[in-house]
């Protein structure tokens, strides 16, 4: 271990925290929606009995569900984690803190500022928001300022790493920073397929400058952004996969060169495939939809290499610790610490997640299952769990990093990330199930008059999940509270920032250099989405009104 | 632990990750059985012929 390791102020460990209680207060608000909407399609609705007059529709619930889970808890917490990794991976203070102040509350404002209009059911448009759906002006511009205000704490990362750069001309990138500088340019790269719908279109048409909108259009920028929001998810987590998880486990990174050659691939990779997501749309041509397969299919290849990276690192800790055999290894590994468990069944269910993304990659079976149940059953598998569970994990040794004082329970922390998994997993197999047979998505099931007798089952095994989550979910917040109040600790918390086997600094230099990986970014983002873009804007028809559906 | 630190000047550590490929191996059958399954529901839906 290391001496030489950078101490975190007090200061800037409030303001890591402050990104993690907004980020878990959205998480603890938007999940009682999730299970209540689970709940519902197995016939309990809690909407009708209990939250009428203030949630007025089961899609006020949903939207709410989704842009608090799927946007606000993601990113706050992303960004809290990603300025940690780059003050403790570069060891060094922000090199313009009060930047990265601006973007935190720019991102609060945001929140803020969209919230309301979904309270107050006038934005019940999902967090998908496809026009000709039309929200209240306040919600897009609020989703805009947490967008900005993400970009703004990016543009202090880059500066600090600039900074960082010129101090240490020869030296590798320290892999979390690196991690944590490639998650938002991938992201900034990836927003502006949002932005440009937030800007030129949605606002000035929720504010009556603009008299129509083109939706094929407008969903084309969405899925520009879309796909790789997936990536900004996933990639902080695979970044605690990486480069925390084995030590924690007790062993060191595989290899850092395969991590980093991963890194580069996503960031390559992750943006041009939005049109796997449009496979039905009328107005985007066969051709560009296969391109735009092929390329996800490409993004198979740095995620197997993640996957053979993250369980060599573990089986190297499970040896370490005494473990024998082809899979004896896997039972020696810390499966009582709730940051490693967490960890380890988000893994576990994340690899089922990654072949239901394979299917609705296909240009094909796609039709199986688009709009269907299984959706959400597969990104609940993703996001909700490959991600969701990893951060939770994260947290489990970050508040008591940031805080100095124990984590309160950790029996409870145990018991809550098994819920997670074994409610998670009625649940996504259930909705899977249930949309093989055609069940649709975004419906509510329990009012719909045309189920059939063989989706029953299902529907209540979707419903029974989602219990199950929403008890582990409040678990979680109470052991997160709970750790507030507990003692002080004896010890500082380290960071469990792993070694790698070999050096880093005898990774290839070419693993080190931003502007061929970035080049290569633009020119594949022109190729695949120049000519299209081209030709949707050249041919747009501004002539759908806004409607309001719910 | 830094990762400007100099942990190991060989691979000390190293053992081949056997579990891993066997784990890898898994992995891709289930995928080909997932994916399969899924293939032969569309199948089984019916082909619509074009011409």
């Amino acid at each position: 271990m290391t001496t030489n390791v950078y101490q975190l102020t007090a200061k800037e460990k409030r303001f890591i925290g402050w990104h993690f209680i907004v980020a878990v207060s959205a998480l603890a608000l938007g999940s009682l929606f999730g299970p209540f909407q689970a709940m519902e399609h197995a016939g309990w609705d809690f909407y009708e009995k209990f939250l009428n007059p203030i949630f007025h529709s089961y899609y006020a619930g949903l939207t709410l569900h989704g842009v608090l889970n799927a946007l606000i808890w993601t990113t706050f917490f992303i960004t809290g984690f990603l300025t940690f990794t780059m003050i403790f991976g570069l060891k060094r203070p922000l090199r313009y803190p009060k930047l990265n102040q601006v973007g935190f509350w720019m991102m609060v404002v945001g929140l803020v500022t969209a919230s309301i209009p979904i309270l107050l059911n006038q934005a019940s448009v999902l967090y998908t928001f496809y026009p000709p759906m039309k929200a209240h002006p306040a919600f897009y511009i609020g989703v805009t300022l947490v967008v900005v205000g993400s970009w703004i704490e990016g543009w202090g990362f880059y500066l600090t790493y600039y900074q960082w750069r010129k101090e240490h001309p020869n030296t590798r990138t320290p892999l979390i920073a690196f991690m944590s500088l490639i998650t938002m340019v991938m992201w900034q790269f990836a927003t502006l397929g949002a932005a440009a719908e937030l800007l030129v279109d949605l606002i000035p048409w929720s504010l009556g400058l603009r008299a129509g909108l083109d939706p094929q259009l407008d969903r084309t920028y969405f899925w520009w952004t879309g796909h790789p929001l997936v990536y900004f998810w996933l990639l902080p987590a695979y970044m605690s996969w990486y480069a925390f998880l084995p030590r924690q486990a007790g062993g060191k990174l595989f290899s850092d060169s395969l991590a980093r050659f991963s890194f580069w691939l996503f960031l390559l990779l992750s943006v041009p495939v939005g049109f796997h997501h449009q496979y039905v749309d009328p107005g985007v041509p066969s051709g560009w939809k296969t391109v735009h397969s092929l390329l996800t299919y490409s993004v198979f290849f740095p995620s197997m290499i993640t996957a053979f990276t993250v369980v060599s690192s573990l089986e190297n800790a499970g040896r370490k610790r005494g473990g024998k055999g082809l899979l004896g290894w896997i039972a020696k590994l810390p499966w009582n610490d709730p940051s490693v468990l967490a960890q380890l069944l988000a893994g576990i269910l994340f690899f089922f997640g990654g072949i239901g993304g394979l299917i609705n990659a296909s240009y094909n079976i796609n039709l199986v299952t688009h709009n269907t149940a299984w959706v959400p059953g597969h990104f609940h598998l993703t996001v909700a769990t490959g991600v969701t569970l990893t951060f939770m994990g994260i947290l489990y040794w970050m508040v008591p990093y940031l805080t100095g004082k124990e984590l309160w329970c950790k029996k409870c922390a145990v018991i809550q990330v098994w819920l997670w998994f074994i409610g998670m997993t009625i649940f996504s197999n259930a909705m899977h199930v249930v949309g093989l047979l055609g069940a649709p998505r975004r419906t509510p099931l329990g009012q719909a008059p045309y189920i059939p007798e063989e989706w029953a089952g299902h529907l209540l095994r979707v419903g029974i999940g989602g219990f199950i989550l929403l008890i582990s979910v409040y678990l979680f917040v109470a052991v997160v509270i709970g750790s507030l109040f507990t003692k002080k600790l004896e010890k500082e918390v380290e960071p469990p920032v792993a070694d790698s086997l070999l050096d880093p600094q005898t990774t290839p230099r070419w693993l080190d250099r931003w502007v061929p990986w970035l080049v290569g970014v633009v020119i594949l983002l022109i190729i695949a989405y120049g000519p299209q873009l081209v030709y949707q804007i050249s041919t747009a028809q501004f002539t759908s009104p806004g409607f309001r559906v719910w | 632990m830094s990762n400007e630190k100099l942990p190991d000047n060989g691979n000390e550590d190293f053992e081949h990750p056997k579990g891993t490929a066997v784990i890898m191996a898994i992995f891709m059958l289930l995928i080909i059985i997932l994916w399969g399954s899924v293939y032969l529901i569309m199948l089984s839906r019916g082909v619509t012929f074009y011409g």
